[in-house]
């Protein structure tokens, strides 16, 4: 049972999270840059300094300023990943895993042999007496939630580990991770800038904003009703914020109306796929829908087809075939008209 | 310890300037054409005979152990002062910086006179030492690896921490979430991270201490066998036969040059292998 609310100061916003978990659950903690992930995860595991809060971990109190109380990261128990793998250079991989039950006291020949059963388990004892520049990145980020999980700690603490990885080594480090945590008896939080590590490895999201909880939830709770920009942004839907009022949402900013196919009253966010996305060179007539005037900031190959990214009443995605990409003549710069049909759009309340 | 890439110029930037080629030759010059002038008025005949005179070879084993015991009492307290102030908050550490660097500023004389005054019969702790312990420092081969070890010291103070400041301190961070307590941290992963610039700094204190010549005949004076290491021998036999002067000139180049050579080798492949 992790209970914490790591409160930290930050030079100019404060770091104010709480995270409950029960051993076995694994969160996701997602959030822009800056939003006070990585610190949260240093802070629970001793290496940035609380300054109000607690970190509880079943009986043992780790942190509380209040009542004095901060352990040391050595008096801690968490096994830590870090985005860069930092295995020790000078060590080869049996030492690298060896090292964390040795520095806990463990005989040198018995460390190793530890070593071994891990690396086995991982798959890896072949690559025990390289050293860590002879591995390739994944191999690395394996070798290293290897020595987090040798030490056998109460909560791993996993900090982007995947992010520095290529495309392979990520599908395969992201299973990796999906089998580890999942035999892991402890907490597991695993900070990530990719919407599919989260959907697929965690069972519950956090999502941070400026140093506070946005939203919580499952990934599927979250990924069909974000109530974030950065969340809809990350599973890749349109998110508009706004008040709602007999089936018609006014965007904040005042310009944009939606009309809906739902019907609640009051704060409300709407949300729709860009692929619901219809877009015209002029303004299109016919049935009741959305009809939005702005400009294309930026065009991506997406899938199939092609993402279009468009500025103008309101900031939206648009996914359309390379056929209409050719006919719409579209660079970035070209205004255009973008429409949704109202039965495509979600609302729900704030 | 990679090799920063594309240290050739590109052909594009063009030949390097006269004014920058010329003061850079002149330099290559100054430092080499004395030593050449050692090597071409050598007397290649005698110097066999006079290389295993005892007089000669007494000063190069004194001067070979003493240079070795200061490298590593420097080491032994270089070392922690440089972790200290590489890897700790402390109020003064700035100002323990500064202090730390004025023997490297002072004239070596001055320090021996200093070293004298502190150590000597009416000095604090000369007093302290011949009360408790029945000491008498100067005019000692103790005296000889003080007077080294301090002008030696700040080198070596300043070069390690330079090279714990050039490790990354997410290692040491890993190393905590491992368990690894300070001590076995720095033991374990700084250390040996550091090692090659903890063996630069090494071996600038053994050739600083190796030439030291100021503070040594100063503090310790020049008996043979006790304080005449190379630079004081060499000094003195210049007045009574220069062939002599550049003999043991010469062995101490020679020495010199292996010793850092063999050094440069071994962490090189340290650093490598």
């Amino acid at each position: 049972m992790l209970d914490a609310r790591v409160v930290v100061t930050r030079p100019g916003m404060t770091v104010d999270v709480p995270v409950r978990a029960r051993p076995g659950d694994v969160l996701a903690v997602l959030g822009p840059n800056g939003s006070g992930k990585t610190t949260t995860l240093r802070a629970i595991a001793g290496l940035e300094r609380l300054v109000d809060g607690h970190v509880r971990v079943g009986e043992e109190v780790w942190d509380d300023p209040v009542r004095g109380v901060a352990r040391t990261s050595p008096a801690r128990r968490v096994g830590m990943v870090f985005q860069e793998h930092l295995l020790f250079p000078h060590l080869s991989v049996r030492e690298n895993v060896a090292f964390g039950p040795r520095s806990r006291g463990v005989p040198r020949g018995a460390a190793r042999r530890a070593a071994d059963v891990w690396l086995d388990r991982l798959g890896l004892a072949e690559l025990a007496d390289r050293k860590p520049r002879q591995l390739s990145g994944g191999q690395a980020q394996r070798v290293a939630l290897t020595r987090a999980l040798a030490t056998d700690p109460q909560v791993m603490l996993l900090d982007e580990p995947l992010s520095a990885l290529d495309a392979g080594a990520r599908m395969e480090m992201r299973g990796m991770l999906q089998r580890q945590l999942r035999e892991f008896g402890g907490v597991s939080l695993l900070v990530t800038h990719d919407a599919l590590d989260a959907l697929v490895i965690a069972d519950r999201l956090v999502v941070l904003h400026d140093g506070r909880v946005a939203q919580t939830g499952t990934p599927d709770e979250v990924a069909r009703r974000p109530r974030s920009a950065h969340v809809a942004h990350l599973v890749g839907l349109n998110l508009l914020h706004g008040s709602a009022r007999e089936g018609i949402l006014t965007v904040d900013g005042g310009r944009a109306l939606v009309v809906t196919a739902g019907h609640h009253d009051g704060r409300a966010f709407a949300c729709f796929s860009p692929s619901a996305v219809a877009l015209y060179a002029e303004r299109p007539g016919g049935s009741p829908r959305n009809v939005w005037q702005g400009r294309v900031n930026s065009l991506m190959p997406h899938g199939d087809g092609v993402r279009v990214e468009i500025q103008g009443d309101v900031p939206l995605l648009a996914d359309v075939t390379p056929q209409s990409v050719a006919d719409l003549d579209l660079t970035p710069g070209t205004p255009i008209w973008s429409a949704v049909k109202a039965t495509e759009v979600a609302v729900y309340p704030e | 310890m990679s090799r920063p890439a594309g240290r050739r110029t590109s052909p594009a930037t063009g030949r390097a300037p006269l004014r920058l080629v010329l003061p850079a030759m002149a330099a290559l010059a100054l430092l080499l054409l004395p030593l050449a002038g050692l090597i071409q008025r050598a007397p290649w005949g005698s110097l066999p005979s006079r290389l295993t005179e005892p007089g000669a070879l007494d000063a190069l084993r004194l001067s070979l152990l003493t240079a070795s015991v200061s490298t590593l009492l420097c080491l032994v307290l270089g070392v922690p002062t440089a972790w200290l102030l590489a890897r700790v908050e402390f109020p003064g550490r700035s100002l323990v910086r500064a202090l730390i660097t004025v023997p490297l500023v002072l004239p070596p004389v001055v320090g021996g006179v200093a070293l004298l005054l502190a150590f000597g019969r009416q000095g604090v702790a000369g007093q302290w030492l011949e009360s408790c312990c029945g000491l008498t420092v100067p005019f000692t081969t103790g005296a000889v690896v003080l007077a080294q070890t301090f002008v030696a010291l700040p080198f070596v103070i300043l070069s390690v921490e330079g090279a714990l400041r050039g490790t990354d301190v997410r290692y040491d961070e890993a190393a905590a979430t491992l368990g690894a307590s300070r001590w076995t941290t720095f033991r374990r992963v700084t250390v040996p991270l550091a090692l090659p610039g903890i063996a630069a700094g090494a071996a600038l204190g053994w050739a600083r201490a190796l030439g030291e010549f100021g503070a040594t005949i100063t503090f310790a004076g020049n008996f043979p066998g006790v304080s005449r290491t190379m630079p004081p021998a060499i000094y003195i036999s210049l007045r009574e036969d220069v062939d002599a002067a550049i003999v043991m000139s010469l062995l101490l180049l020679a020495v010199s040059i292996a010793v850092l050579a063999a050094m440069r080798e071994r962490w090189l492949a340290g650093a490598l292998g």
